[in-house]
C-alpha cells in the first residue's frame, strides 16, 4: 500500500466523518418537528385506523373489533354521502374561483396607483378573521329575514326578500361566496409576492415588441405564476376538503344537509353521537381520498409546470 | 472563562430552584387544606353562577374544599366529561343530562342515588328523567316548560284577547292575524326542531296510556313512527301558509328578535326568553301550548333540568363530601337561590314564585308534571337530535312529506346500534 492510496482513505474517511457529523446536526434540528409529527399525527393517526374496526364509543376501553363493519356504515349512510357531495363542490368552487379571482387582483394591486398600498391591506385584511367568526357576521347579513341586511337593502328597491339561507341551492352559494371573499385578499398576496419576481426585463422586451397588455398577461404573467397557481390551488383545495367551521357556524349544515361536509359528519358521528369507531372509519377514508386527490392535483400541476418551463 | 461562567449560571439556576422548591414546600405544608377534603365538581354552569353555592357550601361544611371546573352546555360539556371519565380523572360531582345518562349509566360511571335521604322529595317527574330500571342516578331539582309568547296588542288587533286553547283554534286566530297584515307565528328551526311536536306527542301519549319511561326500551326505536301524527298536526301550519318556510334558515334568537322588535304576533318559547322579552317594554302575556285535539290531556314541551351524579368509584371521606354536596343543593337556601335566578324549583314541599306571565304555563305544566321533550325518552338522543333536525328542515322546506320524514328518522335510529 502506498502512502498516497493511505494518504486518500484517510481523506475518504475525514469526508464520510464530516458528512455524518452534518447529517447528525441536521438530525438535531429536524428531531423537534419530527417529535411533534409523531406525536401529533402519526400516533393519532394510527389509533385512528385501529379504533375504526372496532366497536370502540368513547366511554369505554373495552372495545371490540367489528371488522369492515363501520367502513360499511360509511357508504351506506345518506348524510355522509350529501356531505361528500358539498364538500367536494365546496372545496372545486373555492378553488377555481379563489384562482380566478385572485390572479387579476394580484396583477391590479401590482400596478402603480394612489393608495395601494391601502388597497393591499384592505384586501389582505378580509383573511385575518376566522371563517368561525366571519360564518357567525354573515348569518346575520344574509337572513332570509325581511330585517336581513342585504333583504333590507333589496327592500329599498322594492325587492326580495330572498331566501338566502333557507333555500338549499342559496345557503350553498352562500356558504361558497364567503370562503372566496374571505380568501382572494390573501391569496392576492401570495401572487404578489411571485409577480414581484418576474424580471421587468421581460415585459421592456415584449413591449419592445409590440406585444399588448393581453399577450404579455398570457404569454410572460400567467406562464411565470405557475408555481403561485401550484401553491394557492393546493392550499385551497386542501383547506376546502377539510373545511368545518364556515359551514357549521353559518347554518349548521342545513337545511337539510345542503351545506352539510364531511368534517362535520366525522365530530358528529364520531364525537358528538360517541360512535367512535364510525367517525374514525370515516377519517381513515376521507384521509386517504384527500390524500388522492392532492398526490392527483400535485400531478397534474407538474405536467403543467414542464408545459410551460 | 466561559466554562467558569457556565458553571456559575448552572449553580445560580440550582440554587434558585432549590429556593422555589423550598418556598412551594412551605406553603403546601404549612396550609391548612391538608386536613381538608377536596370534591372535585364539573358544572355546565360557569363560576359566576356556581360560586355563592360553592362558597356556603364551604361556609357550612369547613372540612370540605371544592375544586371547581366548568365547561359549557351541552356537547362541549358531554365530551369533557367524557374524557375525563376515560382518562381516569373523574369528577366527583358531575351533571347528567339527555345526551349522556345512556351512557353514563350503561358504562356504571354513576352511583345509585334511589335510596339516599337527599332524593326523598325530588319529584317523581325528575327521578324518572335519569332513572333506570327502576334505580334513580341523578338529582334533578328544576323543570322548564314552554309556552305561547304573544304579544297583547297585536292579538287585539283581530280582537283576540289570549291564545285558543286548542290546535285548530290557534290556526284560526294565525289565519285572522295574517290577513290582518300581522305575521301570526314564527319559529327558528335553524338551529334546533319546532316544540311543538314534542308538546303534542306528550298529550298523544298519555292518550294512548303509553308508560313513556318504556319508550327507550323499545326495540326497534321508532320515535318517527311514534311522532308521526304529532308532526302532521303541527306541520298544518305551514301546509296553510300560517308561517313561512323560511325558519329553516331562521335561529332561535332571530325569532326571539322579532318578537321583541314587534314584528311578530306569537312565538313558542321557554323561561330562558323571558327575561329579554319583559324589556321589550309592550304588553305581553304566555299561555300553555294548544291541545292537539279537543279533549286530550295538555302536555307542555318540558324537561326536567340536567341533575347532579356521583361518580360510582367514590368511597370513604370523598363519597360523604359529594353525599354532603347533593344535600346541600336540595336544601331550601340553595333551592331559594335558584328560584331567585330564575329557576322553576319542582321539589316537593318547596313553594317557588316563578314570573307572573309564566304562572299559567308553571301551574298547568311543571306542578302536574305534564310536559314532554323527545329525547328524554328515546335511546341515543344525540343521533335523534341530529336526525331530527335535518330532516325537520327537509319536512319544512317541502322536499319529503311526513311519511318520508318519520321513515329517515326510523331508519337512522334502526342503524344505530
Amino acid at each position: 500500500m502506498t502512502s498516497q492510496s493511505v494518504a486518500e482513505r484517510a481523506n475518504a474517511h475525514r469526508r464520510r466523518m464530516v458528512g455524518l457529523r452534518q447529517d447528525l446536526t441536521s438530525f438535531w434540528f429536524l428531531l423537534p418537528i419530527l417529535a411533534v409529527f409523531v406525536i401529533l399525527f402519526a400516533v393519532p393517526l394510527v389509533q385512528t385506523i385501529i379504533y375504526s374496526v372496532t366497536d370502540f364509543n368513547g366511554y369505554s376501553l373495552n372495545m371490540h373489533y367489528v371488522g369492515w363493519k363501520n367502513y360499511h356504515s360509511v357508504f351506506t349512510d345518506s348524510s355522509t354521502m350529501q356531505g361528500l357531495m358539498f364538500t367536494i363542490l365546496y372545496a372545486v368552487a373555492q378553488t377555481v374561483l379563489v384562482t380566478i379571482f385572485a390572479i387579476p387582483l394580484a396583477v391590479t394591486l401590482n400596478r402603480k396607483f394612489w393608495g395601494r398600498n391601502f388597497a393591499r391591506s384592505l384586501f389582505f385584511f378580509f383573511s385575518v378573521p376566522s371563517l368561525a367568526i366571519m360564518g357567525m357576521v354573515w348569518k346575520y347579513i344574509f337572513s332570509p329575514m325581511k330585517s336581513g341586511v342585504f333583504n333590507t337593502i333589496l327592500g329599498v328597491f322594492g325587492l326580495g326578500p330572498v331566501p338566502w339561507l333557507s333555500n338549499s341551492t342559496l345557503a350553498r352559494c352562500c356558504v361558497i361566496f364567503i370562503a372566496v371573499w374571505a380568501q382572494i385578499g390573501w391569496h392576492a398576496t401570495l401572487y404578489l409576492a411571485f409577480l414581484q419576481s418576474i424580471p421587468g426585463d421581460l415585459y421592456e422586451q415584449a413591449t419592445v415588441d409590440g406585444a399588448s397588455s393581453r399577450q404579455q398577461f398570457v404569454h410572460i404573467t400567467l406562464p411565470q405564476l405557475i408555481p403561485g397557481i401550484v401553491t394557492s390551488s393546493f392550499l385551497l383545495m386542501s383547506g376546502g376538503l377539510k373545511v368545518y367551521d364556515l359551514p357549521y357556524t353559518m347554518t349548521k349544515g342545513g337545511p337539510g344537509y345542503s351545506t352539510y361536509t364531511v368534517t362535520q359528519s366525522i365530530i358528529q358521528q364520531g364525537i358528538g353521537q360517541s360512535q367512535y369507531g364510525l367517525g374514525s372509519a370515516l377519517a381513515v377514508l376521507f384521509t386517504l381520498a384527500t390524500a388522492l386527490v392532492v398526490f392527483a392535483q400535485m400531478g397534474a400541476a407538474s405536467l403543467i409546470s414542464r408545459r410551460f418551463q | 472563562m466561559k466554562l467558569k461562567r457556565a458553571w456559575k449560571g448552572i449553580a445560580a439556576a440550582l440554587g434558585v430552584g432549590m429556593l422555589v422548591s423550598a418556598m412551594g414546600a412551605c406553603g403546601a405544608g404549612g396550609g391548612a387544606d391538608g386536613s381538608k377534603t377536596t370534591l372535585t365538581f364539573l358544572s355546565w354552569n360557569n363560576e359566576q353562577t356556581m360560586r355563592p353555592y360553592i362558597d356556603q357550601f364551604e361556609q357550612q361544611n369547613p372540612g370540605i374544599k371544592v375544586d371547581f371546573s366548568y365547561s359549557p352546555p351541552t356537547a362541549e360539556y358531554v365530551q369533557t366529561l367524557q374524557t375525563r371519565l376515560v382518562g381516569n380523572q373523574a369528577p366527583d360531582v358531575f351533571v347528567i343530562t339527555s345526551e349522556n345518562k345512556a351512557d353514563l349509566i350503561k358504562n356504571s360511571y354513576v352511583r345509585d342515588l334511589t335510596d339516599e335521604p337527599f332524593m326523598r322529595n325530588i319529584s317523581q317527574a325528575n327521578k324518572d328523567f335519569v332513572s333506570h330500571q327502576g334505580k334513580v342516578y341523578g338529582m334533578s331539582v328544576s323543570s322548564w316548560a314552554s309556552g305561547i309568547v304573544y304579544n297583547k296588542d297585536l292579538l287585539a288587533k283581530v280582537g283576540a284577547k289570549k291564545v285558543p286553547e286548542t290546535w285548530d283554534g290557534f290556526l284560526q286566530l294565525c289565519k285572522k292575524l295574517k290577513a290582518a297584515g300581522v305575521t301570526p307565528f314564527l319559529e327558528g328551526i335553524a338551529d334546533a326542531p319546532s316544540q311543538i311536536p314534542d308538546a303534542f306527542l306528550g298529550s298523544q301519549l298519555a292518550r294512548d296510556k303509553v308508560d313513556v319511561n318504556s319508550l327507550i326500551d323499545r326495540r326497534p326505536q321508532q320515535p318517527g313512527s311514534d311522532q308521526r301524527e304529532a308532526v302532521a298536526a303541527w306541520m298544518k301550519l305551514y301546509d296553510q301558509g300560517l308561517s313561512t318556510r323560511d325558519t329553516v334558515g331562521i335561529s332561535g334568537d332571530d325569532r326571539k328578535t322579532q318578537f321583541i322588535n314587534g314584528q311578530v304576533a306569537m312565538i313558542c318559547t321557554g323561561p330562558w326568553d323571558l327575561p329579554s322579552i319583559s324589556q321589550s317594554g309592550f304588553k305581553w302575556g304566555m299561555a300553555p301550548m294548544p291541545l292537539m285535539e279537543e279533549g286530550m290531556p295538555n302536555y307542555a314541551q318540558g324537561s326536567p333540568s340536567p341533575a347532579y351524579a356521583i361518580y360510582s368509584h367514590l368511597k370513604g371521606a370523598k363519597l360523604k363530601a359529594a353525599r354532603k354536596f347533593l344535600t346541600f343543593m336540595d336544601s331550601r337556601w340553595a333551592l331559594q337561590h335558584s328560584a331567585d335566578n330564575g329557576d322553576a324549583i319542582t321539589v316537593q314541599g318547596f313553594k317557588a314564585k316563578v314570573k307572573p306571565e309564566y304562572e299559567e304555563v308553571y301551574r298547568t305544566s311543571l306542578q302536574t308534571g305534564r310536559y314532554f321533550l323527545v329525547m328524554n325518552f328515546y335511546a341515543k338522543p344525540d343521533v335523534l337530535t341530529t336526525v331530527r333536525q335535518s330532516e325537520t328542515q327537509q319536512l319544512v322546506q317541502g322536499s319529503i312529506n311526513v311519511d318520508q320524514w318519520a321513515k329517515a328518522i326510523d331508519d337512522k335510529m334502526a342503524s344505530v346500534k
